[in-house]
């Protein structure tokens, strides 16, 4: 198709082709010389060789970084993905105030991080905050992101990340279930199989290449996770070492301590850390993701 | 009792329940959201009370004068306002140019640049956010909008893919009869196709709105001067100095999520027609 006027593909095409080119390749290019040299960005970069791997490598910060957002993406995104599909089966029932639970499912999914971490500062207050103050009436309290045990702060963040995430993965979820042919529900019907049974032998496997869509997303998000932490538990300043994740980290080397080596060796790290990820979930898709 | 009636009722039942569950949930979705607007509104230290408190008259409107003008947030809107409406000016249309490019037309170029961008979908992109730092501090223009406003001018990836696939499902006839009937592609690109694609433009719209407004990592690396914050850095300045005024904190945190529900309700209708209509890709 139009073969004779391809050359108006280049018009088209330039503007995206420079943008990818500078904002995309040249950052990634340069990042990979960086992370050998000895940078502060006022003097010129010095090679240093492996150096700022073998610092980054056997310092405790670095993997208390990935443990914590380990935690955090295992217990947010699971959680998140099961509570998505109850309540996109919930939505699911052809109910006629469909419109509105949407729009409401939703709403979390938009606001402004910071925003939303101003107000669970205060919600999770452990003193007067309302979240200790309901759970008082069961003889519970928490620190939530003033404890001193890591996985408490870490889940405390995962909660806030279920609440703003889970509306939209809700409706990406019902859009699946919403493509499965009602004629597989009632040929099932027909053989006399049970809500149950249909649940885990019919709906679960045709929804398996969405979950495996979102859990692919989810750990991108998760691994590079920064607003929530660095606005909870920073607020302008540092970040303790122990409540730390690799994309907090990572700013922090390379903007306010200079150390522009180590930020762009940590970058790598992650990259290859998440790459791992990627390629083992994308192997084993054929074990378990069906598609029609 | 025959099957009809029971078939009923099951579907009653289930009905019931799915509503209550849907319900209890959102509860929880919107409380937080009360609970902001609620101690938006005590007076001053009151936010230090126990048992908290819900709603409880009198209301201190003030709060928010105070978050204007002492916290400087009717500055920080102003600017917020302006680099959000570039970017959702910019970013569509970049996108949808490029896109238009990759779905029109057929050659070696065409197919590279198609294969980069889904490969790039998958791949995290990796890197540091110093060589571009250092780019624009030798062109001299760190603290200006700059830096962060023109990655929107030529489009991003996702949203590059977005609206080929929309441009896609498009039939090419339109393109061919405009052609004959003498059009450029410009003008067949800016009005005839850009228009069929109005639903994939509002999922752009509305991402790019968030996107932007949300912004904390740009001005956090490029912005210095205080006059130029957005709400994002402003209000996380303010969190770190204003512990003792919680009153105005969420006054404030108010005032930045509003625009995000108000524009979110305009556009929620394209919005899911247009996430079905993108093959829903989160």
């Amino acid at each position: 198709m139009s073969k004779k006027h391809a050359r108006w593909s280049w018009l088209f095409l330039t503007p995206f082709i420079i943008g990818m080119l500078v904002f995309t390749f040249y950052p990634m290019i340069f990042s990979v010389y960086y992370a050998f040299c000895d940078y502060n960005i006022f003097n010129p970069p010095k090679w240093v060789g492996l150096a700022n791997f073998a610092r980054l490598l056997p310092d405790p910060a670095t993997w208390k970084a990935y443990r914590n957002s380990f935690a955090f993406a295992l217990t947010y995104i699971p959680v998140q993905i099961f509570l998505a599909m109850i309540f996109a089966s919930a939505l699911n029932q052809k109910l006629k105030t469909i419109g509105f639970w949407r729009v409401i499912y939703y709403l979390p999914s938009l606001t402004p991080w910071v925003a939303v971490c101003t107000v669970f500062t205060v919600l999770y207050n452990p003193a007067y905050g309302p979240i200790n103050y309901f759970l008082s009436f069961f003889g519970l309290r928490s620190e939530f992101i003033d404890s001193t045990n890591w996985f408490v702060v870490v889940t405390s963040l995962s909660a806030i990340s279920i609440w703003k995430g889970v509306g939209s993965q809700t409706i990406y979820m019902l859009a699946a279930m919403q493509n499965i042919s009602s004629d597989v529900l009632e040929a099932a019907d027909i053989d006399g199989a049970g809500p149950i049974a249909k649940f885990f032998k019919i709906k679960m496997p045709l929804l398996t290449p969405m979950i495996f869509l979102l859990l692919l997303l989810s750990i991108k998000g998760a691994v590079g996770v920064f607003d929530s932490f660095y606005t909870m538990l920073g607020g302008g300043t540092g970040v303790n070492e122990n409540l730390t994740v690799p994309g907090v980290l990572q700013y922090e080397y390379e903007f306010v301590f200079r150390k522009v080596g180590l930020g762009a060796a940590m970058s790598w790290l992650t990259f290859a850390i998440v790459g791992i990820i990627t390629i083992i979930q994308t192997k084993s898709e054929e074990k378990w993701v069906h598609y029609e | 009792m025959n099957r009809r009636t029971k078939n009923l009722i099951k579907e009653l039942i289930k009905k019931t329940i799915s509503t209550l569950l849907l319900a209890a949930g959102c509860i929880l979705m919107i409380l937080p959201f009360m609970w902001a607007i609620s101690s938006s509104l005590v007076g001053r230290g009151q936010s230090f009370t126990y048992p908290p408190q819900f709603f409880a008259a009198p209301y201190y409107w003030s709060n928010y004068a105070t978050a204007m003008n002492e916290l400087n947030f009717a500055v920080y809107i102003k600017n917020s306002f302006i680099l959000t409406g570039i970017a959702c000016i910019a970013e569509p249309l970049a996108s949808a140019f490029a896109a238009f490019g990759l779905s029109r037309y057929d050659n070696k170029m065409v197919r590279i640049v198609t294969g980069v961008v889904l490969a790039l979908m998958v791949i995290p992109v990796a890197g540091s956010r110093v060589p571009s730092y250092v780019m624009w501090k030798n062109m001299g223009l760190l603290d200006t909008y700059i830096p962060i406003l023109a990655p929107y001018f030529l489009g991003t990836v996702f949203y590059v893919y977005l609206m080929r696939q929309n441009f896609k499902s498009l039939p090419g006839d339109f393109y061919e009869a405009a052609l004959i009937d003498g059009c450029n592609p410009v003008y067949i690109f800016l009005r005839i196709y850009l228009p069929l694609a109005k639903a994939t433009l509002a999922v752009v719209v509305l991402g790019t709105f968030s996107h932007e407004w949300n912004d904390m990592m740009g001005p956090l690396i490029y912005i210095t001067s205080k006059s130029k914050y957005n709400l994002a850095i402003g209000l996380l300045y303010a969190k770190g100095n204003y512990t003792h005024r919680q009153e105005v904190l969420m006054a404030s945190s108010v005032i930045m999520m509003a625009p995000s529900i108000i524009i979110y309700a305009f556009l929620q209708k394209y919005f899911v027609q247009g996430l079905a209509s993108a093959g829903v890709k989160g």
